[in-house]
């Protein structure tokens, strides 16, 4: 039997799929799209044909995200293209890697640095890995880990 | 040869959207689908928004401070969002509909002086 409700959910879930906090657009869409619904009905179709022919006015998922990513930032187009990669997940444990590896190679760098400048250099290098680059490779890594996290719910 | 009744260009929809929304506004708090079915009605079915349009507009428009939106309730008790203009959205569409009005009067001179 044709769950109305449930289609509704997934047609502005797969719309909204990698936007970083979906339920407060979801709502507005699943709003605009049983409008549409309503209009049908009161044609005489039926919910399977109402829900059909809302879909082709507002339109598909793919087209309505296509709309909706033109206003989205940087880091929210970020969050998209990390939530379609992730499919297998697998592309979010790269980009932790890639992240480590990174952090890893801008520390190591520094050190070498500061040993050919000097006693000084090296001084001022341990503090800036206790200052800077320490707390920096953390906070980093914690914030790409939630971005991960909250991406891998896509219509959640 | 165009006729007045066609409907109008790609880029004449893309560039009326903003000035026609915060008209909307103006004359009341809206929604959506609301103003996607007014813009219809006040154009004769010459101007159909393609409704994923809007969205991007509100926001963008929400962004930058000239509408801000509320939770309200649909008739039914459905969870409906609504758009109010807000002062700075007054004095952009001011703005607007007195750049529409300039093109509108060169228009008029320009044909004129053919």
């Amino acid at each position: 039997m044709f769950d109305l409700e449930k289609e509704v959910r997934a047609w502005s879930g797969a719309a909204l799929a990698g936007r970083c906090r979906p339920d407060a657009m979801a709502a507005e869409l699943a709003d605009h799209l049983y409008c549409e619904i309503e209009t049908a009905r009161r044609r005489g179709a039926s919910d399977e044909k109402a829900f059909a022919e809302a879909v082709a006015k507002v339109g598909s998922p793919d087209e309505l995200a296509a709309e909706l990513s033109k206003t989205r930032s940087l880091l929210g187009k970020g969050c998209a293209a990390v939530a379609r990669l992730d499919r297998s997940g697998t592309a979010g444990r790269r980009l932790l890697v890639a992240h480590g590896i990174l952090w890893a190679m801008m520390t190591i760098a520094g050190a070498v640095l500061a040993k050919e400048n000097g006693k000084s250099a090296s001084e001022a290098f341990e503090w800036m890995l206790l200052l800077v680059v320490i707390p920096g490779w953390i906070g980093s890594e914690q914030i790409l880990r939630r971005a991960l996290r909250v991406c891998a719910t896509p219509g959640a | 040869m165009h006729h007045p009744s066609a409907a109008l260009s790609k880029d004449l929809v893309a560039a009326s959207a903003v000035p026609l929304v915060l008209s909307l506004l103006q004359g009341g708090d809206s929604y959506g689908y609301e103003i996607i079915r007014r813009v219809k009605d006040l154009s004769g079915g010459r101007l159909e928004w393609a409704d994923g349009m809007l969205y991007p507009i509100l926001h963008r428009l929400e962004k930058r401070g000239l509408v801000q939106s509320y939770w309200g309730a649909a008739e039914n008790g459905r969870k409906r969002k609504y758009y109010r203009l807000r002062r700075s959205g007054r004095e952009e569409l001011a703005l607007l509909r007195a750049h529409w009005d300039d093109l509108y009067g060169m228009l008029r001179l320009a044909g004129e002086g053919a």
